[in-house]
């Protein structure tokens, strides 16, 4: 629920309550004052009735009393005659302004009437006689039927009692009319007569209540018995009108009930006035209500406008976009906020900045950094652009860094930096991937730009770069992969480059351009070590052998030990391919393991059959590594009885090279067990003589590509001659690979050379075959010694 | 005091004899009126039918008007006789009478006249002034050969002798619209004539006051 929501629902219920509760208060406390004042104004009523009876009573008393003295009306009345007596008294009747006349003998027998039917009055007036009789005189209220009259009755004297006189004033329409007129508030006066069974209304100004006042009075018969003057009033409800009656009851002489006079007092007429009011107040109480909603609108909007903004704002940060200023203006305390929030948002955006830089730009160049360079070329490979990554490495950086120390570095890849971005276009996107490595994105994948762009690095940085009065030389090689030609993926297309610079660059050319075929690190060679490890034990992986034939001899005593894989899925693997991986994970130790097991075990075979052939088994530099391997190759024989020139280990100057120490030790050790060691692919790589005579070689195999072209190539044959002297020189027998022509074994066998290993005698056979070869050859006919010369061809 | 005895003469006569040991044979010539209370009653008409009883004076026939009032204010007359009725006052009087028995109207006369009047009907003849509210008088036209009114102690007394005329004796007041058949009680020489009055408040003179003679 909104907060707006929430204020409404509380303020305007409360509004409501307050409002409605002070006009329920007001308008109880009106209609009750109504009701007080209907009541006062009732008992006025009352009493003014009461005066004006005192007063007609004394008044038609005084008046008779004066008139039944009268000498001619006493004669008049006095003379028996009825005609004359009631001229006489209706005479007198004008007289005192009664309205009623009577005159009634010393008995009470009524003589002369006016007025009245004598028949109508005879009954009240016999009870009030009696009175009369009584007192001299005699004043009620009577009924004549439903006439309700004030009478007077007094004696006539003449001088002793001739006769009674009664004048009557009827409490009819003029009273209720006068009664009404002197009330200070609209009042209905009515009188009931009790005609025996029923309230009758004697005269009544509100007759047009279709005899309602009557029902009511008929149903409270108490109402007209009492007299509510001075409290006792109660509240009716005549013809749907909520009315206060106050009643006096009229003590009628010979009758119970008599006569009532009631007086009505409309509370609902009374309370029209004020409905006005209340009307009005409602209004007041209405336009209140709206107001203060609308107020409360007003400030819940001031209130949550403010904060729905910071919301979205918040929501757009959140997003990533930060957001306008945001200023309101109100409350103070909304100011502060927006204030604070746009501090906030001020510090997170600097320090969103510096986490950026920080995350996307080289410290020391400030250029883009790797991660950045990458988030650019996803862009740009999204946007399916031809583009050209250009990695430029510094060769020798660790060198400087190790003798400059890293701050002298940080100097030079800054110099370095800011040369190759001069020279290179401002909207190509140049970055420091790697601690001694820039990259290039080059929109194009033209040989030609890429060739120009890394002429120009080369040439910018070919100048020694001068830091703390030294000058650096700094070696680089430059590298290029293109999209979409190699590879469609950032990290692809940046690896090839990286890929690119460590292969050496054709001639005169600056730069290398990725190549697919010389790739050494292509993807499948990861799934090749399970599977070589499979093959191991599948038979897929076999050793062939490859025979040396002895020179002077053409016999066979010797062969290389040579693994070959026929994957089942990938069908022939050159060991070119799968070597140098098992080499860099070291699973070429347990395949050396492997080889030297299963190179023990066929040559236990053929030693058994009576064949004497030395295996050469290829060790590697992380076989050269190990400690334990001359101990193991020793229980190896032992386990297959082989005596120990049986077998005899191959390795490149390399990998002795690689550790020195432990390979000589290894070496040594083998050596001391009567293991013989050849110095396989002489003449390639790095050669050291000093190492050469320092190895217990026993043997020296020349590198097959002298040997190939051995016969053409007059450069090769002095290398091989060469290389022939140098081994014998050291006491070594020469062995040549890559033979393949009867050319080449003329020459070898004129130079000295021992054993001849190639094509030309025989490719590497399977164990079964090399067998049936030793079987052919060895066993053809008897090898004549032969004295080993030294021809040296010319 | 003794009540000797009580026996009833004729219809309505109740009479009682008190016995004293002194006057036992005493000659009984006064009738007393009293009210129900034992008060004597002024100017009450004693009528006694039959034969004659002689009494001391006549009775007389003026009604005099002095200092506004009929003085004496209740006079019985016999039928056929003529009422005088002197006017002593210095203001006028206008003597009249609405009653049945005699209607008169001696239209205002002064200190020198004194009209007369003959009233020839029996019966109650109630007399007035016009001009004088207050004013009234009783004349009592009796056709019995003897009648008198009490006086201030409400005794009349005669000449002759009463014993045997009790059943004769009639009282009328001014109170009481016709003649009245005592109660009679014999005390010593003395017949107390007890009569049940109105209440006189407003209607007649005080029958326990009369006005002096």
């Amino acid at each position: 629920m909104g907060f707006q929501f929430r204020l409404l629902a509380l303020i305007l219920p409360l509004l409501m309550v307050v409002q409605g509760l002070s006009l329920f208060v007001m308008r109880d406390a009106v209609k009750h004052q109504i009701t007080r004042q209907s009541h006062t104004a009732l008992d006025k009523v009352s009493q003014s009735f009461d005066r004006w009876l005192d007063a007609t009573i004394k008044r038609t008393a005084e008046n008779s009393s004066i008139l039944a003295a009268d000498y001619g009306f006493r004669n008049a009345v006095a003379s028996g005659d009825r005609v004359t007596i009631e001229s006489a008294v209706e005479n007198a009747r004008r007289r005192i302004g009664a309205d009623v006349a009577l005159v009634l003998d010393t008995k009470g027998e009524i003589v002369a009437s006016v007025e009245v039917e004598a028949t109508a009055a005879s009954q009240a007036v016999e009870t009030l006689f009696d009175e009369a009789r009584r007192t001299g005189r005699a004043t009620s209220i009577v009924t004549f039927d439903e006439r309700l009259v004030q009478l007077v009755i007094i004696p006539m004297r003449a001088p002793d009692i001739v006769a009674w006189i009664a004048f009557g004033a009827e409490i009819g329409e003029a009273t209720i009319t006068r009664l009404e007129q002197q009330s200070s508030m609209a009042v209905d006066v009515s009188f009931a007569v009790h005609d025996g069974s029923l309230w009758k209304l004697a005269g009544t100004s509100d007759i047009d209540d279709g005899g309602l006042l009557s029902t009511v009075i008929n149903s409270n018969d108490d109402l007209c018995l009492s007299s509510s003057v001075g409290g006792a009033h109660k509240s009716y409800n005549v013809a749907n009108e909520n009315v206060s009656l106050s009643t006096v009851a009229l003590r009628v002489p010979g009758q119970s009930r008599g006569a009532c006079m009631i007086v009505k007092r409309s509370l609902d007429a009374a309370l029209t006035d004020w409905e006005k009011l209340f009307s009005l107040l409602s209004m007041i109480g209405i336009t209140g209500f709206m107001i203060g909603g609308a107020a409360v609108v007003v400030f819940a909007r001031s209130l949550s406008k403010p904060i729905k903004a910071l919301d979205l704002a918040s929501a757009e940060m959140r997003s990533g976009r930060f957001p306008n200023e945001i200023l309101f203006k109100g409350p103070r305390e909304i100011v502060s906020l927006s204030r604070t929030f746009n501090l906030m948002i001020n510090g997170i955006r600097e320090r969103e900045d510096k986490i950026f830089r920080h995350a996307n730009f080289d410290r020391v160049t400030k250029m883009p950094n790797r991660f950045r360079f990458e988030q650019l070329l996803i862009d740009a490979i999204g946007r399916n652009e031809a583009l050209s990554i250009i990695v430029v490495e510094i060769s020798n950086f660790s060198d400087i860094c190790n003798t400059l120390g890293y701050q002298l570095a940080d100097e030079i890849i800054e110099k370095c930096a800011t040369r190759v971005g001069n020279c290179v276009k401002e909207e190509d996107l140049f970055a420091r991937i790697e601690e001694n490595e820039f990259a290039l994105l080059l929109k194009t994948n033209s040989a030609d730009t890429c060739e120009n762009i890394a002429g120009r690095i080369a040439y910018v940085l070919d100048h020694p770069i001068s830091v703390d009065g030294i000058n650096i030389d700094v070696l680089i090689r430059t590298g290029v992969a293109q999209f979409p030609d190699h590879g469609n993926e950032y990290i692809q297309l940046l690896r090839r480059a990286q890929i690119a610079v460590k292969t050496p660059t054709e001639a005169n050319s600056s730069i290398s351009f990725y190549r697919t075929d010389t790739d050494p690190f292509q993807p499948e060679r990861l799934s090749i070590l399970s599977e070589l490890r499979d093959a191991m034990t599948d038979g897929s992986l076999t050793l062939h052998y490859q025979p040396k034939v002895d020179s002077c001899r053409q016999g066979v005593f010797n062969a290389e030990a040579l693994l070959r894989w026929v994957s089942p899925t990938r069908g022939f693997v050159p060991p070119d391919e799968f070597i140098p991986i098992a080499e860099e994970t070291g699973f070429v130790t347990q395949l050396s393991k492997w080889v030297l097991a299963q190179a023990c075990a066929d040559c236990q075979q053929w030693l058994e059959r009576g064949f004497d052939i030395s295996v050469s088994v290829n060790l590697s530099v992380k076989d050269l590594g190990d400690p334990t391997l001359p101990e193991k190759i020793q229980t190896l024989m032992g386990t297959h009885q082989l005596p120990p020139s049986a077998i005899s280990l191959e390795v490149t100057e390399g990998s002795v090279m690689e550790n020195v120490e432990g390979a000589m030790r290894a070496l040594d050790s083998l050596v001391d067990n009567g293991i013989a060691i050849s110095i396989d692919d002489f003449g390639t790589g790095h050669s050291s003589m000093a190492y050469v005579g320092d190895l217990p070689a026993k043997e020296l195999k020349i590198d097959k590509c002298f040997v190939q072209d051995l016969a053409t190539n007059r450069k090769h044959q002095m290398i091989v001659r060469t290389a022939i002297q140098l081994g014998k020189s050291f006491g070594m027998n020469i062995c040549a690979e890559g033979v393949e022509e009867e050319e080449a074994v003329k020459i070898l066998g004129a130079m000295g050379c021992d054993f001849l290993q190639g094509w030309y005698y025989s490719k590497a056979l399977p164990a079964d075959d090399f067998a049936k070869l030793l079987e052919e050859r060895n066993f053809a006919g008897a090898y004549e010694e032969c004295e080993i010369e030294t021809a040296v061809a010319s | 005091m003794r009540l000797l005895n009580l026996r009833k003469i004729g219809a309505g006569h109740v009479i009682v004899f008190c016995l004293a040991s002194s006057n036992l044979a005493a000659e009984i010539t006064t009738i007393k009126v009293v009210g129900k209370d034992g008060r004597n009653v002024p100017n009450a008409v004693v009528e006694i039918a039959g034969k004659p009883v002689a009494k001391p004076q006549a009775a007389s026939s003026v009604m005099a008007q002095r200092e506004l009032q009929f003085i004496p204010s209740v006079i019985a007359v016999a039928k056929t006789s003529s009422v005088e009725f002197p006017n002593f006052d210095d203001t006028l009087h206008h003597v009249y009478s609405f009653s049945a028995a005699k209607k008169f109207d001696l239209k205002l006369y002064g200190g020198n006249e004194a009209p007369s009047v003959q009233f020839d009907e029996p019966g109650i003849v109630a007399v007035g002034c016009n001009i004088h509210d207050q004013m009234r008088g009783y004349i009592y036209v009796s056709e019995a050969p003897t009648f008198a009114v009490t006086n201030h102690d409400g005794e009349v007394v005669f000449e002759d002798e009463l014993t045997d005329r009790f059943g004769d004796i009639s009282i009328w007041h001014p109170l009481a619209d016709q003649s009245i058949t005592p109660e009679l009680i014999v005390k010593s020489s003395v017949i107390e004539a007890r009569i049940s009055l109105d209440d006189p408040r407003f209607e007649r003179l005080d029958p326990y006051e009369s006005a002096d003679y």
